[in-house]
């Protein structure tokens, strides 16, 4: 935990819920694991609010609860997540993303549900007023959130859940010996804990989605059909009880997507990038978070048959005189129907080919069988974005020459000063000077070989190397710093015109605009130029989070 | 100078790493050994003839006229120095090295050496590896590349401008060849082979007379080197034809070059004065350096 990302969590939630949810939570993020009474006592807010603020924020899962036992009684400990609290900041892209891919009846569930943090689909129908529609209304309503679990934008909410994970696994530990009859050696120790993950990774693998029920729909099918048409007569429906909770970790999933995408269509070309948008499409529903390391398979003509109708592939790659592609061609049998068939399966071949040659190896080739199998390697792919977005960011904040000394470092791994300074074609002192600014700025690191056994500094190898841990943590430093500079901003911009704000939201003066003078009217579009800047520089900033750390499988297991 | 002298003077001055005794009574087979060595003897005292040792054997050099007139000038202690200096050949000699073979003090190299240089025998050197080494050569010797640095390095320094220009030509060239002329938006198939390859772009700078420095393969893969390391090009691996069979036999690929399209992102961190801020890390919520207070981030929004 970085104190810049402490104070940014502190200020998303002063935002988000008010002053009293901020100062427990704080409490919290500075002191670790409390239990009420040390927050009571940390905090001097009264037990009966410090209560309140709790339950906020369990109910919007950014605080869980173990219970342990302490002498006679049983102490309840509080521990939050600031993964989860940062990810506050990336509301209006989630909400984005919900009303591309689910509309605006699925907009308008997930919102409410993320509003409230835990919410039965019954409440959800209650708040959004959909009882009181007609019947299309309400079917679509019902749609939408069978869409909406069956692709896991929201999940169930168990009891579970709200346990700290760490508690739960103890918990779990301690069950696990209980029933042997004799303290467990060191080697039983380690069965059970492997036991027990295997367990978590079970439940996390299963296909299995929690809420949903099948029911009985009455289409005038006369009983006489097969077991799919049976199927089809079964409508899948949400349990209305059943809690959900917005399913973060999954949104990220679509939002990676997207970065994926982009990086083929900057490094090659629109096709390119509508290609890979259609490999991520399908392997989305076989993936569940960016813990996934690799995606499902997909066969060649899979892939092509999905791709959509509107993205234009032919003229986009060039395929000249090759072998395998004028095979294709003397395929066509030469009407114009066919010979665009044909056309666009030869581009797609030859941009599917290109992305499985891509130096990144984002897309390889798991099978040869018929046109081959693909998957797409989801650490190669956070690996590579994060590259990138490390490289802009030296690149605009040192200059070039650091861009290239890192690049090299990172290809040839641990290198003296003199080595680095020949292959990347600078002089000496130069490349040292560099290289310190960067070591300062904590993008490079060195590491001491010793010549002699006495470790005398005279007498030592210093090389440099790249520390990716270092590096991003050194980003992320800055990330957070920036995010919560520009929170505190925007609050200095808003308050320094409350008046005029307030002004404006009265009543009166909403109904006739007029009420408002030339100098009020021209202050309040400034002031809205420059909340959309702030708004916009706080997004860019969240992407580059979402790049540099959250996207990375071993930072979603958190 | 007598007969005898005369011919192991005109052998030994035709060959200029020496001749063997043996070699020498092998030419003049009439002339008894005793002739031979006194003849020899004669030349040395002279100083025509000079003593080379390789290992255990003997090897006799001829001294030319004009080197004779030249070393007749000098000191038997810079005659040993001048030697020194001369067998270094363009990889030059540094002072403490000279010390070291010619065992004569300190004092006694430098005044040497300052006699040398006056009669602009010798000249020093700068090494790029080593830039405050001095090293001596002879006036007629060029430093070699290594000393120099290679066509990269102008007065022992590098040239970084002769460098970038250079570079920018070839990712001209590279790019010119990386996408379809006749659409730029498209791209070639992944078995495309028309990319430039580093003889390729060797050949263009020589034709286009790009430098007026002679570049070598490996400095043109250097360039390169430099150029995918910028994230400009990228290095392909050529495709599996004949061509590439042979190449790999010789343990050298022919690798491809890619330009890679230019992308203007910027970071979104450097896009806010926070990241590019000189007091970032005295910036809080309180004290005189603060986000609401920043003159930076006023200047940025009213831009």
């Amino acid at each position: 935990m970085y104190t810049q990302q402490a104070e940014l969590c502190k200020l998303l939630l002063r935002e988000r819920f008010g002053p009293i949810v901020e100062a427990v939570a704080a409490a919290i993020i500075r002191d670790g694991r409390l239990a009420l009474g040390g927050i009571v006592s940390r905090t001097s807010v009264a037990p009966l609010n410090v209560r309140q603020a709790l339950a906020v924020l369990i109910q919007h899962s950014l605080v869980t609860h173990a219970q342990s036992k302490e002498g006679p009684r049983m102490a309840t400990y509080y521990s939050i997540s600031l993964h989860r609290i940062l990810r506050l900041q990336r509301v209006g892209l989630y909400l984005a993303l919900v009303e591309e891919r689910m509309g605006k009846e699925g907009l308008a569930v997930f919102r409410t549900i993320m509003l409230n943090g835990c919410m039965a689909i019954g409440c959800v129908r209650e708040v959004l007023g959909f009882k009181q529609l007609s019947a299309p209304a309400k079917q679509k309503f019902n749609t939408a959130v069978a869409r909406l679990v069956r692709e896991r934008f929201i999940s169930a909410a168990t009891p579970k859940d709200s346990i700290t994970k760490a508690d739960r696994i103890m918990q779990e530990e301690a069950r696990e010996i209980e029933k042997l009859e004799m303290p467990p050696t060191a080697k039983e120790l380690v069965k059970i804990r492997q036991r027990i993950s295997e367990r978590e990774e079970e439940e996390y693998q299963t296909e299995e989605v929690v809420g949903m029920k099948r029911q009985a729909r009455d289409d005038g099918n006369d009983g006489l059909g097969g077991a799919s048409k049976q199927r089809t007569a079964e409508a899948e429906a949400v349990d209305e009880k059943q809690c959900f909770r917005v399913y973060y970790g999954r949104l990220d999933v679509f939002l990676r997507n997207k970065q994926i995408a982009n990086y083929f269509s900057d490094k090659y070309n629109e096709a390119a990038g509508a290609l890979m948008k259609t490999l991520l499409r399908l392997s989305e529903p076989s993936t569940k978070t960016c813990r996934d390391k690799i995606s499902g398979k997909m066969t060649a003509n899979h892939i092509i048959q999905n791709i959509p109708q509107d993205a234009q592939l032919e003229d986009m790659v060039e395929t000249g005189g090759d072998m395998f592609f004028q095979k294709l061609t003397d395929a066509d049998d030469g009407s114009s129907s066919n010979a665009q068939r044909v056309n666009r399966g030869k581009a797609a071949f030859a941009l599917l080919d290109i992305l499985r040659r891509d130096s990144s190896g984002i897309v390889f080739k798991s099978d040869e069988r018929g046109a081959g199998e693909f998957r797409i390697n989801f650490e190669r792919a956070a690996v590579t974005l994060r590259d990138q977005c490390l490289d802009t960011l030296i690149l605009e904040k040192f200059g070039s020459l650091e861009a290239r000394i890192v690049r090299v470092l990172r290809d040839k791994q641990k290198l003296d000063e003199k080595t680095i300074a020949t292959t990347a074609m600078m002089p000496a002192v130069q490349c040292r000077e560099r290289l310190h600014e960067l070591s300062l700025a904590g993008f490079v690191d060195t590491v001491e070989i010793p010549r002699t056994a006495d470790r005398n500094p005279s007498r030592m190898f210093y090389l440099w190397y790249l520390n990716p841990t270092k590096q991003v943590s050194a980003a992320l430093r800055g990330i957070f710093q920036g995010i919560s500079n520009i929170i505190q901003r925007s609050s200095k911009e808003a308050n320094s015109r409350a008046a005029l704000v307030a002004k404006s939201k009265r009543e009166d003066v909403v109904a006739d605009h007029s009420l408002l003078a030339d100098a009020e009217k021209k202050e309040l579009k400034t002031l809205a130029g420059i909340r959309r800047n702030l708004d916009a520089a706080a997004v860019r900033l969240d992407s580059m989070l979402l790049l540099i750390d959250d996207i990375a499988p071993c930072s979603a297991t958190r | 100078m007598g007969d005898v002298d005369g011919a192991i003077y005109n052998l030994a001055l035709g060959l200029p790493n020496g001749v063997e005794m043996a070699a020498i009574q092998e030419q003049l087979p009439q002339s008894p050994l005793e002739t031979i060595v006194n003849g020899v003897n004669r030349l040395l005292k002279d100083g025509k003839l000079e003593l080379l040792q390789s290992g255990n054997k003997v090897y006799y050099r001829g001294v030319s006229s004009d080197e004779m007139k030249l070393m007749g000038a000098m000191s038997e202690d810079e005659k040993l120095v001048y030697k020194h200096i001369e067998n270094s050949g363009n990889e030059g000699i540094w002072v403490r090295i000279l010390k070291q073979l010619t065992n004569l003090p300190q004092t006694v190299i430098t005044r040497s050496l300052r006699a040398l240089e006056s009669q602009v025998l010798i000249k020093s050197v700068k090494s790029v590896k080593h830039p405050t080494r001095k090293l001596y050569m002879l006036t007629s010797v060029s430093p070699s590349s290594e000393i120099t640095g290679g066509p990269w390095y102008t007065d022992q320094e590098m040239d970084t401008d002769f460098i970038e220009q250079l570079a920018r030509q070839c990712h001209q060239f590279i790019y010119a060849y990386s996408y379809p002329r006749h659409n730029p938006e498209m791209v070639y198939s992944a078995n495309h082979t028309g990319y430039p390859t580093a003889t390729q772009i060797k050949r263009f700078i020589a034709e286009n007379r790009i430098s007026n420095v002679d570049l070598s393969l490996d400095n043109i893969e250097e360039l390169l080197t430099m150029l995918v390391y910028d994230g400009k090009i990228e290095r392909i691996a050529p495709a599996l034809d004949a061509d590439m069979g042979l190449s790999a036999r010789f343990g050298k690929t022919d690798w491809m070059y890619r330009a890679q399209r230019i992308s203007s992102k910027d970071s979104p961190l450097t896009d806010i004065p926070c990241g590019r801020c000189p007091v970032a890390n005295r910036c809080s919520n309180t004290g005189s350096i603060t986000p609401a207070k920043c003159e930076y981030f006023s200047q940025w929004l009213s831009f």
